[in-house]
């Protein structure tokens, strides 16, 4: 018995040294894999499967141009869960050996850059969090606080408005809404005569509202995120009769078009994260998906990520470029560079910038009043 | 300021005070937290939104609703409960259970009509009610109108019809009730189906007021919840003004300090009432 446990011991030993490892063949291109940990079932689903599809349309657009190597994108689902977020980029680094990470959002971003950098693979992201571009190979592709609060406030001035209510609630946007209060403070004479915080997930501002309605501001604004939004401006309406405000950011495209009058006639900054015209009108028409919050900038990161290894130099006795020759390349040539989220261009740390636009909601659709 | 923050607290109050008295009504009967009811409001509420986007006349879509959460509510009591009550299960066990049809309710509508936001209304065609001194939306002063007509209404049923007071006998002592010859499970049918009738109506108004999300079940029960009990579970005036009175305690709450205290002035009334005064406001005579 002992004989045969051996034999077949050995056996299999032998059977498992002889398997090698496949190299790739002559003519075979080298496989790059690039992860995205997306939110592709749970509540961001919507948002998670348009990221999704416009990935694969962007790699399909690419591919067809002729690529030196073969990009392959890894999906797995996170549910917005930090857990799962975590889980999945460990597997994508450990199991699947990917290159970079996409993500999006603040929750999945600040998560997936810490990782990544871990890990010494890419991480680039569309994230509000000022922390997604702390280490080497982070990349955020946002419109920057900074430059949120400038056109806010620019346009605030041209509008002559002289004193303002500020509205936001305790995620994500707080951060924004102290750079934005900042800006005011330190750039123009508006003054800010009430602010409030809310819970994520209120759902009556009445009693704010009726505050802040003593102080008679020119102006109500709110940074938030839908449904907060729309419960916001529809009570704001109710209490003071006036719809004249503005949020700071656009999260108007996954409001309900029915429901788009409660913002029709208003202006907003937009700080363009679901992509240009062409490429939301595509992927309505291609996939049957409305662009999300960070469609488009996903997709543009990915085309950078693509472009970047193409071109980036390769060292001798390597297949593909290393990190840093990538990392080199995208500094030296992300600078006004088309993508299918818009022209960015890399900033400090990491960060690929552009302009945020002033929109107007005209028959319930943004349409650019100033870029 | 004060009169917009009173008639603000009437308002929540209202929406707070419907889910209380339904919850309270079926408390009376079935002893247990049940987290169920949260998910009877939200069917109320996807029931007409789903009707609504067919083209249903409203005065249908109102009726349907409710009578689709009613008959929701007496499936679960009839399927689930009453089966677990007889075969001796505790109000633990009986929460659990509820925790877990809620969870699957949470999941269904998840997948029907997915996670996004929904409203029933539009703003454009949102019509004011004018009181004189202010004007509110109508659907806020059907929420107001609604709360007064359901407490007078079961106010009289409970005290004034055989069949209200077999319900009192039964939250008196459901044994007794029992050896009487009365039907106890007949009568905890009748009074889900009453339940899920007033949640239904909530859900209608809160789709039209601040719009609907899969979750919104979950939310709309804690505030009753909470409600009921800073009123006094012991009877019905207790829901009704407990609920009242929580809204009050928030707006004031945020009126002198911040609306991100909202949630905490909630549950600090809510735990300061269950060590000092767990019978709530409203105790029955002789506790």
């Amino acid at each position: 018995m002992k004989k045969v446990l051996l034999s077949l011991m050995m056996a299999t030993s032998l059977v498992a040294c002889g398997e090698k490892a496949e190299a790739p063949k002559e003519n075979e291109k080298p496989i790059i894999k690039i992860g995205a940990t997306l939110p592709l079932t749970g509540d961001a689903a919507e948002a998670g499967q348009a990221a999704k599809a416009g990935l694969e349309m962007v790699l399909d657009d690419l591919s067809q141009k002729g690529l030196k190597y073969d990009y392959r994108l890894i999906f797995e689902d996170n549910q917005m869960n930090p857990q799962k977020v975590a889980t999945t980029i460990n597997k994508m680094v450990n199991i699947d050996n990917v290159k970079a990470v996409l993500s999006f959002w603040n929750l999945m971003g600040n998560v997936s850059s810490a990782l990544a950098e871990q890990n010494n693979v890419f991480s680039f992201t569309c994230s509000i969090g000022e922390d997604s571009t702390k280490g080497k190979y982070n990349f955020n592709n946002y419109a920057s606080n900074y430059q949120q609060a400038e056109v806010l406030v620019e346009t605030l001035k041209e509008y002559n408005v002289k004193t303002v209510a500020l509205f936001t609630d305790n995620s994500g946007m707080r951060h924004q809404f102290e750079v934005v209060k900042d800006y005011m403070k330190n750039h123009s004479d508006i003054e800010i005569v009430f602010e409030e915080f809310f819970n994520p997930g209120e759902k009556d501002y009445k009693a704010a509202i009726i505050k802040a309605s003593t102080k008679n501001p020119d102006m109500y604004l709110y940074s938030g995120y839908n449904p907060s939004t729309y419960i916001f401006m529809k009570q704001l309406k109710e209490i003071t009769g006036k719809n004249n405000n503005v949020t700071t950011i656009d999260m108007f495209f996954d409001m309900a078009v029915k429901d788009r009058d409660i913002i029709e006639g208003l202006w907003y900054v937009d700080s363009n994260l679901n992509g240009t015209k062409e490429f939301q009108d595509r992927l309505l028409k291609e996939k049957g998906l409305v662009s999300q919050s960070c469609t488009g900038n996903t997709a543009a990161n990915l085309e950078i990520i693509v472009n970047a290894y193409e071109n980036a130099l390769v060292s001798e006795g390597e297949t593909i470029p290393s990190n840093d020759a990538v990392r080199d390349w995208i500094f030296a040539n992300v600078k006004d560079f088309d993508t299918v989220g818009g022209r960015v261009s890399v900033v400090r740390e990491g960060l690929f910038d552009k302009k945020p636009s002033i929109k107007k909601m005209i028959n319930r659709e943004p349409v650019v009043v100033e870029e | 300021m004060l009169l917009h923050l009173l008639i603000n607290t009437l308002i929540v109050g209202s929406g707070y005070g419907l889910v209380a008295m339904a919850f309270r009504l079926m408390y009376s009967v079935s002893p247990f937290f049940n987290m169920t009811l949260g998910a009877i409001a939200a069917l109320g509420a996807y029931t007409a939104y789903w009707l609504l986007n067919l083209g249903t006349p409203l005065p249908v879509v109102v009726v349907a609703a409710l009578l689709m959460s009613a008959l929701f509510s007496s499936f679960l009591e009839i399927c689930i409960y009453t089966p677990m009550r007889n075969h001796g299960a505790s109000s633990m066990i009986l929460m659990v259970a509820s925790l877990g049809v809620y969870t699957i309710f949470e999941s269904v509508i998840h997948l029907i009509f997915g996670p996004q936001y929904q409203t029933l209304g539009n703003i454009n065609s949102a019509i004011n009610v004018n009181l004189g001194f202010v004007n509110i939306p109508l659907v806020q002063f059907l929420t107001i109108i609604a709360n007064i007509v359901v407490f007078v209404f079961l106010n009289y049923f409970l005290h004034h019809t055989f069949t209200g007071k077999q319900i009192r006998a039964v939250n008196d002592s459901s044994t007794l009730a029992n050896i009487i010859g009365m039907k106890n499970n007949q009568i905890i049918l009748l009074v889900s189906v009453l339940t899920g009738l007033i949640l239904g109506l909530d859900g209608v108004l809160v789709g039209y007021d601040t719009g609907m999300e899969p979750t919104m079940g979950f939310n709309l029960l804690f505030k009753g919840m909470i409600g009921a009990i800073i009123g006094g579970l012991a009877n019905l005036r207790g829901a009704f003004f407990g609920a009242l009175f929580l809204a009050l305690a928030e707006n004031v709450g945020v009126l002198l300090f911040a609306s991100e205290w909202r949630d905490l002035i909630a549950f600090v009334i809510f735990i300061t009432f269950l060590s000092l005064r767990p019978k709530g406001i409203f105790q029955k005579k002789g506790e």
